[in-house]
């Protein structure tokens, strides 16, 4: 059979290059190609190709008159790929032809906080087909948890919600989104005149009225987005925190093992500290007793640091201290003083707030190493911190090494689609590592074989896409049950929906969906998107 | 060893058809399209046709609908189609095919039933 397998491979490859010379494809052709393919890797063997076929051809028409762009039927050949590039071939087939472009690790993320559920669906469509991704909330309070948890570089907020009116919202995040910077747009269908005054007071940059005007909106959101890189550009310091940026940081960590590798200096100290526990308090006291138990802490690292050292906000409850001409001791008793500091003194206006931290440390001694190789040992000890129960500061050893996040990320599909199932699991079967954990798969036909099934452990991570539609159980009612008996810490949820299905999309995140995928979708898309939002949130 | 005509666009299966009866050790002929399957099969007389339905030209039902009836009596016709396609079997039945195999298929499956019908 591999004789035929491989001339499917040249098969794609020759219809590939005959399209890409094209202009556009007919549907028709698209309908033959993926008619023929689906009957031939049947036929030798190549289930999953077949599988994949048998997906495209049901949205496309025989009789169709359509044109297709070099995007749009790359797209619809784009799922084939994996399972037919020639391994010996330098090039994948997607690179010779010019590809569709993989999205960018930092593809800028949108949050829209809006109600109305088709102008949102219409909105999110749009943003993420101009090379955006946009999260989505449905009422204020989930939006604000959503700003806070995911630093979203810019926020789309309608006036009018259901729960919390824009101006209330406004007064929740516009501390956090002057100091970083973030561009608030807001948009309303009927803005008096008033309530755009307001809303300018508060921080708000625009105020756009709906509808919008889709041409419009891009060179918009570009020209914002591009006024905040050159902000955050020109920026050493952490708005919020008064701390040093990373910016600042990297440039410090550069400069002093520059000098340590000629010799200038004999010995420095990094320590990353990381606050425990940090979203319970954003939980329980609200997003401003989060902002100010962080100014507490900076203010507090500072009091006992000298003046050459360096504190900087490395993350969002994370922060980095460069400590030159001081060595392992120095830094435990720096560390040492501050826990003593932060149980003495509350936060401000919050004495019922209880700041640990757990930190780790890197000192070295003479001789080369880089910035990038600091920080990621610092994290590494950081990590045996956390792992070893918080609330104190480990060293770096070399045993460290192995040590890395090893919380396991369970990724599973839960879906009464078996293509859909075996799609997903062909893409995960090569894949050990998402985001930097280790990944492993795991399926379900539905909803209550999944909630019978003994899935959860204490520790480990996990991602479920879940399908809206399914017997027995559908995917809202999973969701529900999901919501109400584990953590949010640990579980994201994305819903795999039909496009059409938008009061199931709208009920799925009001009960908590962290995400929402559109059906037909491609494979690596999902992918790329499970990996974006698991190294934000986990 | 009987003579036999492939009838398939689909190249890749094409030849898997060819290689696995031309194990059985058969005489094989191909045709590219329904057009070139309806002129081999009126210029020589085969045993056995393995007829796909879905073909550029002529369909694999036009090409039996233009058969003379004699062609047919003496010609065993083996249609493939896809599952979805029942509407179009029931035509092709009625115009003279004999078996249907269902694509995909296996070719061990294919091989059992010409081993059989012959």
């Amino acid at each position: 059979m591999e004789k035929y397998q491989k001339m499917i491979y040249d098969r794609i490859r020759k219809t590939m290059r005959q399209w890409n010379e094209e202009d556009r494809v007919s549907e028709k052709a698209l309908y033959r190609f993926f008619h023929n393919i689906k009957g031939t890797a049947g036929t030798i063997g190549m289930l999953e190709v077949h599988n994949i076929a048998a997906v495209q051809l049901d949205s496309l028409e025989e009789d169709s008159f359509s044109l297709w762009n070099k995007e749009e039927w790359l797209r619809a050949i784009a799922p084939l790929l994996p399972y037919v590039d020639d391994p010996d071939q330098k090039e994948t087939l997607l690179e010779e032809v010019g590809g569709v472009q993989e999205p960018e690790e930092d593809t800028p993320m949108l949050l829209i906080i809006d109600d109305d559920m088709d102008f949102v669906t219409y909105l999110k469509d749009l943003v993420e087909s101009n090379g955006y991704q946009a999260l989505v909330a449905m009422n204020g309070e989930r939006g604000v948890e959503l700003y806070y948890e995911m630093n979203p570089r810019m926020l789309i907020l309608d006036y009018y919600l259901p729960d919390i009116n824009g101006v209330e919202i406004l007064q929740q995040i516009m501390d956090k989104a002057k100091h970083d910077f973030t561009p608030v747009v807001m948009l309303s269908g009927k803005a008096e005149t008033e309530a755009k005054i307001r809303s300018y007071e508060l921080g708000a940059s625009d105020f756009i009225s709906k509808p919008i005007n889709h041409r419009l909106f891009f060179p918009f959101i570009k020209n914002r987005l591009e006024a905040q890189e050159r902000i955050w550009a020109s920026s050493m310091q952490d708005e919020l925190t008064g701390a040093k940026n990373r910016k600042f940081l990297y440039g410090e960590l550069e400069a002093l093992t520059d000098k340590l590798r000629r010799g200038y200096t004999a010995v420095l100290t990094l320590i990353l500290c990381d606050l425990d526990h940090f979203k319970k308090i954003n939980d329980t006291y609200g997003h401003t007793a989060g902002d100010e138990a962080l100014r507490h802490f900076v203010k507090v690292v500072t009091s006992f640091t000298r003046p050459g050292d360096t504190t900087a906000r490395y993350g969002g409850e994370e922060f980095a201290l460069v400590l030159p001409e001081s060595d392992e001791a120095n830094a435990l008793r720096i560390i040492e003083r501050i826990q003593q500091a932060l149980k003495e003194d509350p936060v401000p206006g919050y004495p019922d707030i209880e700041l640990y931290f757990s930190a780790g440390i890197r000192p070295v001694i003479k001789g080369k190493t880089s910035p990038e190789q600091l920080l990621e040992d610092a994290d590494r000890a950081l990590y045996a911190a956390k792992h070893q129960g918080r609330d104190r500061a480990v060293v770096y050893h070399d045993e460290l090494k192995a040590v890395k996040d090893t919380a396991m990320l369970h990724v599973i599909i839960v879906d009464d689609d078996n293509v859909v199932r075996e799609m997903l699991e062909q893409f995960m079967k090569h894949r050990q590592e998402v985001a930097g954990h280790p990944a492993r798969f795991h399926r379900y036909p539905d909803g209550q074989a999944f909630i019978e099934d003994d899935w959860y452990q204490e520790g480990d991570y996990y991602f479920l896409l879940l399908d809206g539609m399914m017997p027995r159980m559908d995917g809202l009612e999973v969701l529900q049950h999901l919501r109400t008996h584990y953590s949010t810490d640990r579980v994201l949820i994305s819903m795999l929906t039909a496009r059409t299905e938008e009061k199931d999309i709208a009920r799925a995140l009001q009960l908590g969906a962290d995400d929402y995928m559109a059906k037909p979708f491609r494979v690596r898309e999902v992918f790329a998107r499970m990996e974006r939002l698991v190294e934000r949130v986990f | 060893m009987s003579h036999i005509l492939i009838a398939d666009d689909e190249e890749i299966l094409r030849m898997l058809i060819v290689d696995t009866l031309e194990d059985l050790g058969h005489d094989i002929e191909e045709a590219e399209d329904g057009s070139e399957a309806l002129e081999k099969l009126q210029e020589q007389s085969f045993d056995l046709v393995v007829l796909d339905h879905m073909m550029p030209e002529r369909t694999g039902l036009e090409v039996l609908q233009s058969l003379p009836d004699h062609i047919k009596e003496e010609t065993l016709i083996i249609m493939l189609t896809a599952k979805a396609q029942d509407a179009d079997r029931e035509a092709a039945l009625q115009a003279g095919a004999r078996y249907f195999v269902a694509k995909p298929f296996s070719p061990a499956e294919l091989e059992a039933l010409v081993k059989d019908v012959l």
